[in-house]
């Protein structure tokens, strides 16, 4: 069954506060997807192209400091975050972000978009509104 | 001291071949599959870094940037204090030509800046045409580093690359 991105977007922001931005995008950084609250506006192309350079260093940095395997990545600021995570879609590597607002829960964030990735890697979804 | 230099270049043309063959280290690499059509597998989307002892002094921080205009992110953090740039133009490729002039401009390379252009996936005896065309329009900025055609997955080859950076540097 094919579910739409818009769709996806609503769940996510229905259980988590502050949510801005959705977006998943190849890890060459090519978007598949992008949701945005209403009147929030932001350069699609450079958010894919963003995550996916910070999430290769990241993945780089897991290997080569932590031997271990990448999992996330998480910038906090004074106005909010954006969390990134691996997952695949349509057997393409591809990275979940999420840009939050205001006093957002790490803890929260971090088990949604954990469930997300996993759920976007055997669903279809459509960019239909 | 650590000096830094940056490998610059369109896609696929061996700036990560080239950083992985000078690195005494293991280079950090950030690549990843590409998912369009690209002419090769993998894709640099982050940074690729190495590193070279010169001697008790110096070393050389090897710093490779993704060929793609969109990752310019991090082409702005690697060309502050760059002691040299490497241009790597791709053999008889047109887009790698095309993006030369952008990559001059936008590393604001100059007559002051310690640069060295070298031409890869040369056939042996080949690269005249390019070579050419590359120095046709560094002439017309009014720069002339030297150029020259280079394999990239040759260690000698790099080599001649940074030897011949140290000499233009020592003989300022």
């Amino acid at each position: 069954m094919t579910e739409s991105f818009n769709q996806v977007f609503s769940d996510i922001e229905s259980k988590l506060k502050h949510v801005k931005v959705l977006n998943l995008t190849t890890a060459d950084g090519f978007p598949l997807f992008t949701q945005c609250i209403d009147g929030f506006d932001i350069e699609t192309d450079k958010l894919s192209a963003v995550t996916s350079s910070l999430t290769a260093l990241s993945k780089a940095a897991a290997k080569q400091l932590l031997t271990s395997q990448f999992e996330s990545t998480c910038i906090e600021t004074d106005k909010g975050l954006l969390y990134m995570i691996q997952t695949n879609y349509q057997d393409k590597q591809c990275i979940l972000s999420m840009l939050s607002g205001d006093k957002p829960n790490l803890a929260q964030i971090r088990y949604f978009m954990n469930k997300l990735a996993k759920y976007i890697e055997t669903a279809t979804l459509s960019a239909d509104k | 001291m650590h000096k830094k230099v940056a490998f610059i270049g369109s896609v696929g043309s061996g700036k990560t071949t080239i950083i992985n063959n000078l690195s005494s280290i293991n280079a950090l690499n950030t690549d990843v599959k590409s998912s369009v059509d690209i002419g090769k597998e993998m894709t640099t989307v982050g940074i690729d870094y190495g590193h070279i002892v010169i001697d008790q002094e110096t070393t050389l921080g090897l710093y490779g940037v993704p060929g793609q205009r969109k990752f310019s992110l991090i082409w702005d953090f690697v060309k502050e204090g760059l002691w040299a740039t490497v241009i790597l133009v791709k053999n008889k490729d047109q887009d790698s030509l095309n993006e030369l002039k952008h990559l001059i401009d936008y590393f604001e390379i100059n007559e002051n800046t310690l640069c060295i252009v070298g031409i890869t996936h040369v056939e042996s005896g080949g690269g005249r045409s390019t070579m050419k065309a590359i120095k046709k329009l560094f002439l017309e900025q009014g720069i002339s580093p030297p150029v020259y055609t280079v394999d990239a997955r040759l260690h000698s080859s790099a080599h001649l690359i940074m030897r011949t950076l140290i000499a233009i540097d020592e003989s300022k």
